[in-house]
């Protein structure tokens, strides 16, 4: 996916935090509870596919997110300096 | 049907293949070319042992008996890795900046490199993993015994005989055998193990195309598409709503605190972690691992169900169901699959629960017996690789004995759950030193020990069934038949699922106590430390430690020290690096503390965080932890603070530099405006009288036969102006020196009265000629006053007062009166005239240059207009004034002032 935004914008933090706690709100009870009916889709029952679903969903959502955010980068900038002194050929 | 030896065959092919791959792994890191093995997927795989082969057959064996609730032991990882950001990235970070060897060094260092509550959370690790080990033996031993089985009773998935113990003690053997072989090469500063790592990413693809390989069978080789499959024999409760209730909740929280704190998990997430960057990988491939894991496995349940005969065992179904199908080589497989996500688990466990074991029980203890002589000269590195491979060994040994001493016990899965029970006693003491900078070592102690306890009472003990320490009658009616404490019922909570029941009062205590204990006392010097080091490890670098803690040691101790645990190579390499850094040190000089926490921390990644401290502080001279600096960065809302306060004051000084530069700016703009006004002023007054010099002396030269008379006026005329030019460029210069000149003046006590006496007498003369009177007194009188000046510039600025007085003054009956008096602690001199005055208008500038108060003068020659603004200068530098006193209706009055010194009367 192109994204138009810089590596590591404001939103994408937030983003990375809110993403787990969206998805224990969808997959824990009371929501997950709806989904146990005797509806099937396909020929498969209808919470097999909204479990899977959710976590395949999660995994897109992680992986999207994941390209946004830099753990090497934080509020201490000398971790990363270090090494971009290290030129051999000086 | 596969013969026993056939299996073994491959087995111990596909054994010597791991063997391969982990040797050419551990070959390419020694040589630097680590690079895929550095890679994000390899990362990826290694952590995906957490499915072992509880996963892999008990997974479908839950599926069987419970339905979708499998999937929680997967949701719950699934989102502690999508939300790395939060937990992981932290973990990962102080992992590599402290170069923490396993979850009870990373505890223990938070909490003040505490070494009790190490060795209490190793010993907790090691009784809670010992059965999960137990459980693998378990797994491969039957699933190898199902293989082979050539019974009728094969599909049944049940080993025909007794558990084959002498099996089971040859894989435990190998895997130790493997394990200390990749597992204990070196004592490397990082802790990684590269062999082993390739091997386990291999085993993780190999369970994995196993599982989808026995998935894709059932689906499209058994029958015709999933529709069909679900329209069977689905498992229980796979349609109902009630699975959604408390179990639920539980086993994901359990499953998400197991993916953090199982020793194994810690290992391959944390320490082995080569790059922070690969979590982002890992946050949605690991997911996406266990997401293709599960794919298959209801199917599977529901394909096992179907076909296999009534009674058969679901944990084999994996196994089974492609022994039905007649598809060997897929079985085979399955079996391989189960086999890889045992040995990895076995493997990875017995290297965390080694290096825990020898870092904080064996190490520790050794440091206190006399006769180990550690602290002397023993070689701690060649003890410490002995007290790993004799864990190892001991570890698997344990897991052996408890697997042949409970072999009949529970289904797989059970086994599982009430391990990570155990292991999430460690998460609340975790994430509060994560997050929470109070939490205190005691508070830890106590929360952990007591989670434990109570695990031990509600879930390890009942476990057994009433075979070990607690009765069935125990367990049934509690302990001397006291209900409240009824195992599985504790204070009266009834109703419960006995996991949800110990989870829930296991984690209560636990918390409850890690908080009061924590609330109640308060943190050491070095626990503070450490928890600030570790609740801002994003703000601030491990490297700063050095500000709070002042010791010393001696060179020659440290490299002593270094070289007996890192061994000569690495200690060299490291006490080099450090002198290019902090210059040369001769063996006796002092390392300050920079260095000594260096050291301390590359230590810590050998022998955790705990006994390198306990170490180090056998060399180190003078310890003291600055509490000062400590508090200072400790408060978090004081260290905003110090920042907007010190924002503040640098704004202010900008703003006060930027004040002064521009009144600097105006003064100089107005001082380069008068040097300008200044130039044309003394470019106009030079040229009046150049003109006149000129034109007369013109005439003079042109007209032929001019009357002498004339001519004599003429000359008079030039010599006049000429005159009146050297007084104006006399002026200048003088005034230029006066401006110019900072140099403090010789000023001797004088008696102002002489020099007025002196000043008067000159102008005398000028008064006669210009037919004025020129009044004298009041006076003072000599003797009465004594002021500090220079007494020839006071006589220039009388002398200037009187003769601007008496030339200006243009009345019928012209008088000036000089009189002197004192006025308070000033001498003043009053020159006044009954001119035609200063024009009001020409007040303010009268003490500027070439201002000329007056509109005509008595004799008709103009002055240069500088008297004033010298003797304005002159008064300055000697300290007095020189004032044109209001306006009285007629004349001008000038007052001069002087501070008097002393008590001027007192020479009279």
């Amino acid at each position: 996916m192109p994204s138009s935004r810089p590596p590591d914008s404001s939103t994408a933090p937030d983003a990375a935090v809110a993403l787990p706690l969206f998805g224990l709100f969808l997959l824990m009870p009371p929501l997950i509870g709806l989904f146990a009916s005797h509806l099937d889709i396909g020929g498969v029952p209808l919470i097999v596919i909204y479990v899977f679903g959710i976590w395949a969903a999660l995994i897109v959502c992680a992986a999207l997110l994941a390209r946004r955010l830099d753990p090497g980068h934080s509020d201490d900038a000398d971790a990363a300096a270090p090494s971009v002194a290290a030129d051999p050929r000086r | 049907m596969l013969s026993a030896n056939a299996v073994l065959f491959i087995s111990v092919l596909y054994v010597a293949l791991l063997f391969a791959v982990a040797f050419v792994g551990d070959i390419h890191a020694r040589n630097g070319n680590a690079g895929w093995l550095q890679s994000p997927v390899v990362y990826t795989l290694s952590i995906s042992l957490y499915c072992t082969s509880w996963t892999f057959y008990g997974a479908v064996g839950s599926a069987a008996r419970s339905g979708i609730e499998f999937v929680t032991i997967y949701l719950g990882p699934t989102l502690v890795f999508v939300g790395w950001w939060l937990l992981l990235r932290k973990m990962t970070r102080i992992g590599r900046l402290h170069h923490i060897t396993s979850i009870a060094d990373m505890i223990s260092s938070r909490y003040g490199k505490s070494g009790s509550l190490a060795a209490l959370i190793t010993v907790i690790a090691v009784i809670v993993v010992t059965p999960y080990i137990a459980l693998q033996l378990k797994a491969v031993t039957s699933s190898f015994q199902v293989i082979s089985n050539s019974g009728s009773d094969v599909l049944s998935g049940f080993p025909q005989s007794d558990p084959d113990f002498r099996l089971a003690f040859w894989i435990a053997a190998g895997m130790a055998f493997f394990t200390i072989l990749f597992g204990t090469r070196n004592i490397d500063a990082n802790e990684r193990h590269h062999g082993v790592v390739a091997a386990i990413a291999v085993e993780a693809i190999v369970k994995l195309v196993a599982l989808v390989g026995v998935g894709l069978l059932v689906v499209f080789g058994i029958g015709n598409g999933l529709p069909e499959l679900f329209g069977g024999t689905p498992p229980a409760n796979l349609h109902y709503a009630d699975v959604f209730g408390s179990s639920w909740i539980t086993q994901t929280f359990l499953a998400a605190a197991a993916v953090i704190c199982l020793p194994r998990q810690f290992q391959m997430t944390i320490v082995e972690c080569p790059n922070e960057q690969h979590l982002r990988t890992a946050s949605w491939m690991f997911p996406l691992y266990m997401l293709l894991i599960c794919l298959f496995v209801l199917p599977i349940a529901i394909a096992g169900l179907n076909h296999l005969p009534e009674g058969s065992n679901p944990d084999m179904f994996v196994l089974t169901l492609p022994m039905w199908a007649g598809q060997e080589a897929v079985a085979l497989l399955a079996f391989l699959g189960g086999f890889s996500s045992a040995t990895s688990m076995v493997i990875v466990s017995s290297i965390a629960l080694s290096t825990m074991l020898s870092n904080h029980i064996i190490v520790p203890i050794a440091l206190r017996l006399p006769w180990v002589a550690l602290d002397a000269s023993g070689d701690i590195r060649r003890f410490l690789l002995n007290s790993r491979r004799i864990s190892i060994a001991l570890i698997l040994l344990l897991g052996f004995l408890d697997f042949r001493l409970s072999a009949q016990s529970a289904a797989l899965a059970s086994i599982g759950l009430i391990s990570f029970v155990g292991v999430a006693q460690f998460l609340p003491a975790l994430i509060a030193g994560l997050y929470w900078r109070e939490a205190t070592a005691r508070g830890a102690m106590a929360g952990v020990a007591a989670g434990f306890l109570v695990w031990v009472y509600t879930l390890f003990l009942p476990s057994f069934g009433g075979s070990f320490i607690l009765s069935g009658n125990d367990i049934g009616f509690g302990p001397w038949g006291i209900s409240a404490l009824r195992p599985q019922a504790l204070f009266g909570l009834e109703g419960l699922d006995p996991l949800v029941h110990a989870t829930f009062w296991s984690m209560t205590i636990n918390v409850a106590l890690l908080v009061l204990v924590s609330l109640l006392r308060g943190q050491k010097p070095l626990e503070r430390l450490q928890g600030t080091l570790f609740v801002d490890v994003f703000r601030t670098p491990a490297a700063d430690t050095s500000r709070f803690v002042n010791r010393s040691a001696t060179r020659y101790d440290l490299n002593l020290l270094a070289q007996r645990i890192l061994g000569p190579d690495q200690a060299h390499q490291l006490f080099q690096e450090a002198e290019r850094r902090h210059g040369l040190m001769r063996d006796q000089s002092l390392a300050d503390d920079a260095f000594i926490s260096e050291l301390e921390r590359k230590l810590a990644g050998s022998i955790g965080a705990a006994s390198a401290r306990a170490l180090i502080s056998q060399v180190v001279i003078g310890e003291t932890i600055s509490l000062y600096e400590l508090m200072k960065i400790a408060d978090e809302t004081q260290r905003v603070r110090d920042y907007s306060i010190r924002l503040e004051e640098k704004s202010r000084q900008l703003e006060a530099a930027a004040r002064q530069l521009t009144e600097a700016n105006d003064r100089l703009t107005l001082l380069d405006s008068q040097k300008d006004e200044f130039l044309s002023q003394v470019s106009h007054e030079v040229r009046t009288p150049m003109t006149s010099i000129r034109s007369l002396s013109e005439i003079l030269l042109d007209t032929e036969g001019i009357e002498r008379e004339q001519a004599q006026r003429f000359l008079h005329i030039i010599h006049e102006e000429s005159i009146r030019m050297t007084k104006l460029l006399d002026g200048i210069l003088d005034l230029s020196v006066l401006e110019a000149d900072e140099q403090e003046w010789q000023l001797a006590p004088t008696d102002p009265e002489l020099v007025l006496d002196k000043a008067f007498r000159i102008c005398e003369g000028l008064a006669v000629r210009s037919r004025l009177l020129l009044l004298n007194g009041p006076r003072l009188g000599d003797g009465r006053a004594l002021v500090r000046c220079e007494p020839d510039r006071l006589n220039q600025v009388f002398i200037n007062l009187i003769s601007n007085a008496i030339k200006y003054n243009v009345s019928e009956q012209p008088f000036v009166r000089v009189t002197s008096s004192i006025d308070g602690r000033w001498y003043q001199v009053l020159v006044l005239d009954n001119g035609p005055g200063i024009r009001s208008d020409e007040r303010e500038r009268i003490f500027l240059k070439f201002s000329r108060g007056w509109a005509q003068t008595r004799s008709g020659t103009q002055g240069a207009g500088l008297g004033l603004a010298i003797s304005g200068q002159i008064m300055r530098r000697l300290g007095g004034t020189l004032e044109l006193m209001p306006d009285q209706g007629r004349g001008a009055c000038f007052r001069v002032r002087l501070p008097l010194i002393g008590d001027g009367a007192a020479h009279a």
